[in-house]
C-alpha cells in the first residue's frame, strides 16, 4: 500500500500528515493494549487487537521513515 | 444502436481534492458504526469484536474491488455501472434495484438513527426517556410514535433542502469529517487508556458467546457498518486525475473505517456489558462515550450531538445517491429518463427526490410498527448491500476477461496469470475469495433475516415489473442488452477525467487488438 503521494514527494499533503499522526497513535495504542492485556491474563483476542494496532502502526511508520530518509538523501 | 435520450445532461464538476475525496467517503461510511454498534452487539453479544472483524475482512476485499473498478471506470454510477459493463443490462438493472433499495433504506435508517442520537438529550431536556413515548395501534404494540415523528420531520427537511438545491459545502463536510475523526480517535484512545478492562472482554467472550443463529445474524448485520462504498465512485467522477487519487484515498478510507469498527466493538465489550448497547440501540456510541472516566460527562453529549449530525448527513447521501443512480441508469436505457426531469425553478431532480424519499418515509413508518425499527431497517439494508456487492465481484472477474484493454491504475492483489483467447489475463484470486465471502453473507441474510428475505426480493420483483414494462415499451430486450459503445464511452470518461496517459494506453491497446484481428483475418 502506498501511503505517500508519489507524484510530489517533496510536499506532504494533508492526507500524509493525517496518516503520520494516526500511525503514531496506532503504535502507541497497540502498546497500551498489549501492556494492559499482559497484566490481566492471557486472552488471545486482546493480544490480537493490541498486536494488530502495534503491527499496523509500525508498518506504516516504516513507510514514513523510508520516505523521510529518501527525501533527506 | 438504440438511442437513449435523457431530459437534461448534467455535468459534474471535477474539483475534489485528495483530502476532500477521503472526507467524502468518510462522511458516508464512517457514520455506519454509529448505527451498527448497538445492533450488532444485540445479536453477536460477547463475540461482537470477532463478528466486526470477520465482516470487516470481507469489506476490505469489497473496498479493494471498488478501488480497482472506480479508478478504471471513474463514473458516478458505481456498482450498477460496473455490473452493467461486465454482465449486461439485466444484471445492471438488478444491481441498480438493489442499490436503490439501499438508498431508500439509507434515508430511513440514518434519519431514524439521527433522531435516536437526538433522543439522548431527552431526559435532560424534558425529564422523560424516549421509551415512555409509546402506544399500541391495533395489533402493533410498543410503537415509538414520538421517535417516528422526529424521523419523519428529519426526512421532510432533507426533501426540502434537496429540492431547493441547497448544496452541502465541501468545507462543511471536511470540517465535520475532521471533527468526527478527532472525536472517535479521542474516544478510542481515552477509552483504551482509562476504561478498558481486558478481563471483562474475556469474561463476556467466554460466558456470553452467542448461539450459532445469533452469530450468523450478527455477522450479516455487521456488514452494514461498512456500507457506502459507492461514495468512492461518486468521488471518482468529481475528481481530477482519479487514477492517481482514488486508489490512495479509498485504501486509506477502507482501513480507517475497519480500524474504527473493530476498535469500538473491542473497546465497548471491555467497558460495558453488551446488554447496555442492546438496550441503547438508538445511541450506542454516546453510551460508550459517557462510560469513559474523566471525559464521559462531556464526551457523552458531544458524541450524541455529533452522531446526530453525521447520521443526518449520511441520510442525505441516500437522497443524493438515488438521484445520481437514476441519472446513470436512465443514460443506459435501464429506466426512463422521466425520472431526471428537473424542477423548473430550482433546477434540481425533484421527481427522484420526492419519489425515493417518499419510499423512505413508507419504510420508516412500517419499520416503526415492528418491535425494533433500527433492526428492521438494518435487516433490509444488509440484503440490498450484499446482493449489489456480489454482482460487483462477478463483474470485476468478468471484466478482467472481457475488457482487458481498459488500463487499471490499481489492481486487487493476488492475481494469477492464465491464458484466455490467445492472451494472458490476470485472474483475481482475491476477487473470487471476496465474492464467496459476500455471497456467504447474502446467504446468511436470506437464512436469518425474516423481514429482509421477503421485503428485499419483493422490492427487486417490483422493480423488475417496471423494468420489463419500460423496456418493452421502448422496444428494448428485457434479458439481453442494448448495444452500448463502451469504447467511445471509455474514451469520453478518460478525457473528461483528464487522464491523458491512461487514454493513450487505452487507445494503443485497442489499436494493438485491431491490428491482431486484421492479421488473423
Amino acid at each position: 500500500m502506498r501511503i505517500f503521494s508519489m507524484n510530489s514527494p517533496k510536499n506532504l499533503t494533508r492526507l500524509d500528515y493525517y496518516q503520520i499522526i494516526t500511525s503514531i497513535l496506532m503504535t502507541f495504542l497497540g502498546g497500551i493494549i498489549l501492556l494492559k492485556a499482559l497484566f490481566s491474563g492471557i486472552f488471545i483476542l486482546t493480544f490480537l487487537v493490541g498486536g494488530g494496532f502495534l503491527g499496523l502502526g509500525i508498518y506504516r511508520l516504516s513507510f514514513i521513515y523510508r520516505f523521510l530518509k529518501g527525501r533527506k538523501n | 444502436m438504440a438511442q437513449v435520450q435523457t431530459t437534461e445532461k448534467l455535468e459534474l464538476r471535477r474539483d475534489v481534492s485528495v483530502w476532500g475525496s477521503y472526507m467524502w467517503g468518510f462522511a458516508d461510511v464512517g457514520a455506519d458504526t454509529y448505527v451498527a454498534l448497538g445492533l450488532v452487539m444485540a445479536y453477536a453479544q460477547g463475540a461482537a469484536s470477532l463478528v466486526f472483524a470477520l465482516a470487516g475482512i470481507i469489506y476490505i476485499m469489497i473496498g479493494l474491488a471498488y478501488t480497482e473498478l472506480a479508478s478504471a471506470y471513474p463514473v458516478a454510477g458505481g456498482g450498477p455501472y460496473f455490473t452493467l459493463r461486465g454482465l449486461g443490462d439485466f444484471w445492471g438493472f438488478v444491481g441498480g434495484a438493489a442499490l436503490l433499495l439501499d438508498y431508500t433504506i439509507d434515508i430511513a435508517l440514518f434519519a431514524t438513527a439521527s433522531a435516536g442520537y437526538l433522543n439522548f438529550f431527552m431526559p435532560y431536556i424534558i425529564g422523560r426517556d424516549i421509551g415512555s413515548f409509546v402506544l399500541s395501534i391495533g395489533p402493533f404494540h410498543q410503537v415509538h410514535y414520538f421517535w417516528c415523528i422526529e424521523t419523519l420531520i428529519l426526512i421532510s427537511i432533507l426533501i426540502w433542502v434537496n429540492i431547493r438545491g441547497v448544496k452541502e459545502s465541501s468545507f462543511l463536510n471536511e470540517f465535520i469529517g475532521v471533527l468526527v475523526i478527532i472525536t472517535e480517535s479521542a474516544l478510542v484512545i481515552m477509552g483504551f487508556l482509562f476504561a478498558w478492562k481486558p478481563e471483562f472482554l474475556a469474561h463476556q467472550w467466554k460466558t456470553q458467546f452467542p448461539t450459532f443463529h445469533n452469530f450468523m445474524y450478527g455477522s450479516s448485520l455487521a456488514i452494514i457498518s461498512f456500507v457506502g462504498l459507492e461514495s468512492i465512485s461518486q468521488a471518482a467522477q468529481e475528481t481530477r486525475r482519479p487514477a492517481t487519487i482514488i486508489p490512495r484515498t479509498s485504501l486509506t478510507l477502507i482501513f480507517t473505517v475497519f480500524i474504527f469498527a473493530v476498535a469500538f466493538s473491542t473497546l465497548g465489550l471491555g467497558v460495558l456489558p453488551w446488554q447496555e448497547f442492546a438496550k441503547h440501540m438508538d445511541n450506542p456510541i454516546a453510551i460508550l462515550a459517557k462510560a469513559i472516566p474523566l471525559i464521559g460527562f462531556m464526551a457523552g453529549p458531544f458524541a450524541a450531538g455529533l452522531g446526530a449530525l453525521i447520521l443526518f448527513i449520511s441520510s442525505n447521501t441516500g437522497v443524493m445517491g438515488a438521484s445520481r443512480l437514476t441519472y446513470s441508469l436512465s443514460k443506459f436505457g435501464i429506466i426512463s429518463p422521466w425520472f431526471n426531469a428537473v424542477h423548473p425553478k430550482f433546477r434540481t431532480p425533484a421527481r427522484t427526490i420526492i419519489i425515493f424519499s417518499m419510499i423512505g418515509i413508507v419504510e420508516t413508518v412500517l419499520s416503526f410498527l415492528t418491535p425494533s425499527a433500527i433492526d428492521t431497517l438494518g435487516n433490509m439494508y444488509a440484503f440490498g448491500a450484499t446482493l449489489g456487492y456480489t454482482l460487483v465481484f462477478i463483474a470485476l472477474i468478468k471484466l478482467r476477461f472481457s475488457d482487458p484493454y481498459t488500463p487499471r491504475p490499481y489492481k486487487m492483489p493476488l492475481n494469477i496469470k492464465i491464458g484466455y483467447k490467445g492472451r494472458k489475463v490476470d485472474f483475481p484470486l482475491l476477487g473470487v475469495i471476496g465474492m464467496l465471502g459476500v455471497a456467504t453473507i447474502l446467504f446468511m441474510v436470506v437464512l436469518t433475516h425474516t423481514i429482509g428475505r421477503i421485503a428485499g426480493p419483493a422490492w427487486i420483483l417490483l422493480c423488475f415489473i417496471y423494468y420489463a414494462w419500460y423496456r418493452k415499451k421502448e422496444g428494448y430486450p428485457i434479458f439481453k442488452s442494448i448495444k452500448h459503445n463502451w469504447e467511445k464511452e471509455q474514451i469520453e470518461v478518460l478525457t473528461s477525467a483528464e487522464e491523458y496517459d491512461l487514454l493513450e494506453q487505452y487507445k494503443n491497446a485497442l489499436a494493438e487488438r485491431d491490428k491482431k484481428r486484421v492479421q488473423i483475418k
